[in-house]
């Protein structure tokens, strides 16, 4: 029997936010059998906790998408930490990821890390191309302060700008024209959309990644960190806000960025649904 | 706290099939947290079981997809019956779902169950229009036996045949001409797409409804079943065989289908996979 537990993350409201399955104690799971679990529960990721390398550390965290192992991802990481204070550890932590060690802050309802990759920029499809993807016309796309951009801290995404909220709920992604993307600049990964616009004072984003099985993603904390970092970089500014994600598909969530000369601090809430034994 | 439980269902192997969550006892449950909690779980459905409105019945039994109730469905029928094959119910069983009480046989393994719906067929969509939802040329669907046709036991779905394996496996869907099946042919489930292959032992099948969020389905009940009453028509004679499907996802299921007459049985295994509670 293998215990588990589920998180909605980046909400502190049930049926929001993005789901997060933990397995608190994966040791005495196979190898092979991982990636199998996390396809089983079906969310964007699946994270299986170890004692550390370091015992200084609080745990090893592995992170799992439905097809293959990642590095590091933003949800997982506030997900795990705070399952990890819900079993009494913390408040700060440090986790040691495929990335490396990461410190982490956590209570039983909220954590935040800080991300202190730099910034790359990748590359500019053409505001035609990005179009195209998004099925919107062309004047709905921003170019201030930064045009559509190949961005990374690690993962990388095209983040694009959009005019308001009307034509962010308009999008609906062109795979193919998105897979000619992909062919014709490799160095964005799986050329994830990472849509976002301000109205009010606000900021409001859509994730899109349906090359890698994710065809909307209720919250992204990688691609908002970038999204920070990005904003940071154009316009010569700290940025501090609260990003809010998956209005259109039902799902909001809220995920909170800082920018400083050394990184990008994330931070949000999560909310525990689920416990469980797996009957393998 | 509510218990729940989850099934791979179509198959006797974990990690294949197609998995179901079941609420053993839904008595308490909000009318409202039905649909939430299907979205939650994020299997193509999720039951809910309640004392059975004519005392002679076992069960009655709601099927929710993440997005809207159902009046009946395949592979919740099959793992639902199992669920209470494992409560001590059966082996006969009569399950009242939306489409009223349906005969059930379970045992805590496997389940059968027969309709009778009787078979309709909608439209016939053109081998272009489904080579493009299936990215496929047209060279490769074969219209020896029947051409692409949009039928319904209850759920629409439009059935094809393929020249090969290969060409089974190279299947893709574009959603940008599901849109525009789905446009031109309304109300038919998205345009929802079920190709086969006739191999030498048994029919191998892929299902693609990309519209309704499902890029694939592992196990598809019901339109296994529409597929045998459409060939025993086809044929004039009753259909028995063993429908594979799910292979190109990683996710193989067996589903036995036998006609009789205007009735259909299916029938397949089911794995218990994972028991937990939901926090609410």
């Amino acid at each position: 029997m293998t215990r588990y537990l589920t998180y909605d993350v980046f909400t502190d409201t049930p049926f929001a936010g993005n789901p997060l399955a933990v397995i608190p104690d994966a040791t005495a799971l196979s190898e092979d059998a991982l990636q199998k679990i996390a396809a089983e529960f079906n969310y964007s990721e699946t994270t299986f906790v170890f004692p550390p390398d370091d015992p200084t550390h609080t745990a090893r965290v592995r992170i799992f998408k439905t097809t293959q192992e990642l590095p590091f991802a933003g949800h997982p990481v506030i997900g795990t930490a705070v399952a990890l204070a819900g079993m009494g550890h913390g408040s700060d932590m440090v986790l040691e990821l495929g990335i490396g060690p990461v410190s982490v802050r956590a209570d039983a309802k909220s954590a935040s890390f800080t991300t202190n990759t730099p910034l790359d920029i990748l590359g500019h499809p053409t505001p035609a191309l990005i179009a195209r993807i998004l099925n919107l016309p062309q004047d709905m796309l921003e170019t201030s302060p930064h045009p559509p951009t190949i961005a990374s801290l690690g993962r990388p995404v095209v983040l694009t700008r959009l005019r308001d909220r009307a034509a962010l709920s308009r999008i609906e992604v062109n795979t193919n024209a998105m897979a000619e993307g992909r062919a014709a600049l490799p160095n964005a990964m799986d050329f994830a959309q990472y849509t976002w616009c301000m109205e009010d004072d606000r900021t409001y984003a859509r994730m899109f990644a349906p090359l890698s099985g994710n065809p909307e993603d209720a919250a992204t904390g990688s691609a908002a960190a970038t999204l920070a970092a990005l904003l940071a970089h154009s316009t010569g500014d700290p940025q501090n806000f609260t990003l809010t994600q998956g209005v259109e598909m039902g799902r909001p969530s809220r995920i909170t960025l800082a920018t400083d000369p050394s990184g990008v601090t994330v931070s949000g809430n999560a909310c525990r649904i689920r416990t469980g034994q797996l009957l393998l | 706290m509510t218990r729940y439980q989850t099934f791979d269902v179509f198959t006797d192997t974990p990690f294949g099939g197609n998995p179901l969550a079941v609420v053993p006892d839904a008595t308490t449950l909000p009318e409202d947290a039905l649909q939430k909690i299907a979205a939650e779980f994020n299997y193509s459905e999720t039951t809910f079981i309640y004392p059975p409105a004519d005392p002679a019945h076992t069960a009655r039994v709601r099927i929710f997809t993440p997005t809207m109730e159902v009046p009946f469905a395949g592979h919740p029928t099959i793992g639902t019956a199992v669920a209470l094959a494992r409560m001590g119910h059966g082996p006969d069983m009569v399950l009242e779902l939306g489409i009223g009480p349906i005969h059930t046989h379970a045992t805590p393994d496997a389940a059968r169950f027969t309709t009778s719906a009787p078979l309709e067929t909608l439209a016939h969509p053109t081998v272009d229009e489904v080579g493009a939802a299936l990215t496929l040329p047209t060279e490769q669907i074969e219209t020896t036996s029947h051409a692409p046709v949009m039928a319904t036991l209850g759920l629409p779905f439009t059935f094809t045949e393929l020249t090969s394996r290969a060409a089974l496996s190279a299947a893709t869907p574009d959603i940008a001409a599901f849109r525009v099946g789905n446009a031109k042919y309304p109300g038919a489930l998205d345009f929802a797409q079920f190709c086969y292959w006739r191999g030498p032992d048994a029919i191998h099948a892929r299902m693609f409804a990309p519209l309704d969020n499902i890029p694939e389905d592992p196990a598809t009940g019901s339109a296994s079943a529409t597929l045998g009453a459409l060939l025993a028509r086809i044929h004039g004679t009753d259909q028995s065989f063993t429908l594979w499907q799910g292979e190109d996802m990683g996710r193989p299921s067996r589903i036995g289908v036998a006609t009789d007459g205007t009735a259909v049985t299916i029938s397949g295994a089911a794995c218990p996979m994972m028991q937990g509670e939901l926090l609410l």
